[in-house]
């Protein structure tokens, strides 16, 4: 998923001698980013395009990332999830690494999501040795997911 | 409260910390001993490691924090305070500090090698005040999953009072190009720090943002130019932050805010006077609806200087700049003696090639026009209203600009008269809603009251008076001395 397309608009000098630089970005859905610095009187503007290209890549994917894991984390996810920038192999790794740490509800709605997955995705995730340990986090998993589940139904009287 | 002595070297947690020779071991049973409001003493030797994950609860309240404080062991009570303390960790760990704390010269290293060092402060279900003064923040390990110095609010308490982290003379030292500081519903003020990027990895992106979330961030006097070329300041592509750095030096060719911004909620990333060179007038902004500059090339003929650098502001609105969300100018302050007669606000303004009409740019004009109080009323020379059709903006046939680059200058000028009630600020603003858009704005605002401007914060104007005798000496944007 590379970026399409990389190019400067503008190049304008200022009084001192920088430049006002103005980049635009398209990636491969047709979406436009545009970037604008001051550069120094004799820096290669570019050349600075390539690895400006790669850094927007990494944020789109750390930005979409970001938003799934907070709303699987918090059960507020709409819908299903869609990745443009980074994969559901990313996604998992995240969301097995915020787990390790997690307490209370955060843990049982991480733990929905990761019941969602296939017992082989389990076992790589969790580097667990068989299918008889997968089970067994399975069975942790879903008592987390019903301990959550009995508060939420818990009402006042 | 309590007074507790801490020192690695030859303390133990089981001893009660009353003095050097019964000092504790660890930070946290000192916490615990010293109580809220109490004293810790840390030994400018100390230095100690925690295998894995370290938690250092404070037991202060807001009105009661615990003062951590490096000192020289050599007198007890100390005398003279120190900046070698050393807690380290290792491993993949995630260093969690809690409750209400002042820290002073303590380094913090967190996880060593490839192993990943996340850094927790506050969370959604508790306050959290921590300031850290001539302390040092450091990543040990260099690896990436969730390696961050996270600061993380947004209580659900009704008691809770947020979280809020101070660094004062204050360093970060990243162990990856991927190490950043993240800021989630909470506020971090970063001050006064002279080469406050240690060490040889620099960070890609200093501060990340976290989507679903808001906070203020404020630097000031930050020395930020180990951060330059290839790199950036703050991630702008998520979150709704308010944004702020103020006096601080930049690194050459760095990029403040790259990224698209989310929305008009989206983070507001403002910056006053800060340079990688000897200037006084470089300012930035980045919204939603597009990022203004300052510019001193295309300038206009005895406009906005201040005494040797004219300048103007270049405003590019994005492609979300409209009618009812536009781009605009941060307000610029006059002081206007004028009342029960006509004051005329004149703005000039250049494009290439685009005649701007009223539904398009106007200014703004927020005066006390209301006899007997200090209320204000709002008035402009925008198009009635968003059905209304459209005018073209006066054209500016007397001002002369440099327009060097431009292929078709169109000189224009935006131009509202009101009548004030009473002596006092006059506040005047450029908005731009055309999108995808170039305008220059030059900041001499044409007031007819004869009183001349002076901008907020820190940006100069030549000062002068339009009529009358006398001359106003202007510092930072400040009336210091006004004429007859």
């Amino acid at each position: 998923m590379p970026i399409a397309l990389s190019e400067i608009l503008e190049d304008r000098a200022q009084r001192d001698g920088r430049r006002h630089i103005q980049e635009r970005h398209v990636d491969h859905l047709d979406v436009a980013y545009f970037v604008t610095y001051l550069a120094e009187a004799g820096a290669n503007a570019s050349a600075a395009l390539t690895p400006r290209a790669t850094q927007i890549l990494d944020r789109l994917s750390d930005g979409e990332l970001d938003f799934y894991e907070a709303a699987i984390a918090t059960d507020t996810l709409v819908g299903t999830v869609t990745l443009s920038y980074s994969t559901l192999a990313d996604l998992r790794a995240r969301l097995r690494s915020r787990f390790r740490n997690s307490t209370g509800i955060e843990a049982a709605n991480i733990a929905e999501f990761l019941l969602t997955l296939t017992d082989n995705q389990l076992q790589n995730l969790f580097n667990l040795a068989n299918q008889t340990q997968v089970n067994q986090l399975k069975n942790r998993l879903a008592a987390k997911v019903a301990k959550r589940d009995a508060i939420l139904a818990e009402a006042g009287e | 409260m309590a007074t507790i002595y801490l020192r690695s070297t030859d303390g133990s947690d089981s001893d009660d910390g009353s003095t050097w020779a019964l000092a504790k071991a660890t930070l946290a049973a000192a916490l615990t001993a010293a109580g809220a409001g109490g004293t810790v003493y840390m030994s400018q030797s100390h230095a100690e490691s925690t295998a894995g994950s370290l938690t250092l609860t404070s037991p202060g309240t807001a009105a009661d924090p615990v003062s951590i404080l490096c000192v020289n062991d050599a007198a007890a009570p100390p005398t003279a305070l120190a900046t070698t303390g050393a807690v380290s960790t290792t491993g993949s760990m995630t260093l969690t500090f809690a409750g209400y704390a002042y820290y002073y010269g303590v380094v913090f290293t967190g996880s060593d090698g490839a192993n990943n060092p996340t850094w927790q402060l506050g969370s959604v279900n508790s306050a959290l005040w921590h300031r850290f003064d001539s302390c040092k923040i450091v990543f040990g390990g260099s690896g990436t999953t969730n390696a961050e110095f996270r600061i993380t609010g947004g209580g659900t308490s009704a008691a809770a009072n947020g979280t809020r982290v101070e660094w004062n003379n204050t360093t970060f030292q990243a162990a990856n190009t991927a190490h950043r500081i993240r800021v989630q519903n909470a506020i971090f003020d970063w001050t006064n720090t002279p080469s406050a990027i240690a060490g040889a990895t620099i960070p890609t992106n200093l501060f990340g943002l976290t989507a679903m979330a808001g906070g203020r961030i404020r630097l000031h006097g930050v020395d930020l130019s180990a951060i330059g070329s290839g790199k950036n300041i703050v991630d702008v592509q998520s979150g709704s932050f308010d944004f702020l750095m103020q006096n601080c030096k930049l690194g050459s060719s760095v990029t403040i805010a790259p990224g698209t911004h989310p929305g008009q909620a989206g983070n507001r990333v403002r910056v006053v006077n800060c340079d990688s060179a000897d200037t006084n007038y470089r300012d930035y902004e980045k919204v939603y609806q597009g990022e203004i500059f300052t510019e001193t090339t295309i300038v206009r003929s005895g406009g906005a200087s201040d005494g040797t650098t004219p300048r103007s502001f270049k405003m590019i609105s994005s492609a979300n700049a409209k009618f009812v969300s536009p781009l605009f100018l941060e307000y610029i302050p006059f002081w206007n003696d004028t009342t029960g007669s006509p004051v005329t606000v004149t703005v000039p303004v250049l494009t290439d090639n685009v005649t701007l009409t009223d539904a398009e740019a106007w200014v703004e004009v927020e005066y006390l026009g209301t006899s007997g109080f200090p209320l204000s009323l709002l008035v402009s020379d925008r198009a009635a209203d968003i059905l209304a059709t459209p005018a073209n903006q006066t054209t500016d046939g007397s001002s002369t600009w440099t327009t060097t680059g431009l292929g078709t200058p169109v000189k224009q000028s935006l131009s509202v008269a009101f009548t004030p009630q009473e002596k006092g600020i006059v506040r005047a603003r450029v908005l731009l809603a055309k999108g995808s858009t170039t305008m220059y704005v030059d900041p001499l605002i044409l007031a007819s009251s004869g009183r001349q401007y002076m901008l907020g914060e820190s940006r100069y104007v030549n000062e002068g008076v339009s009529g009358g005798g006398g001359g106003n000496t202007y510092s930072r944007g400040r009336l210091i001395n006004a004429g007859a």
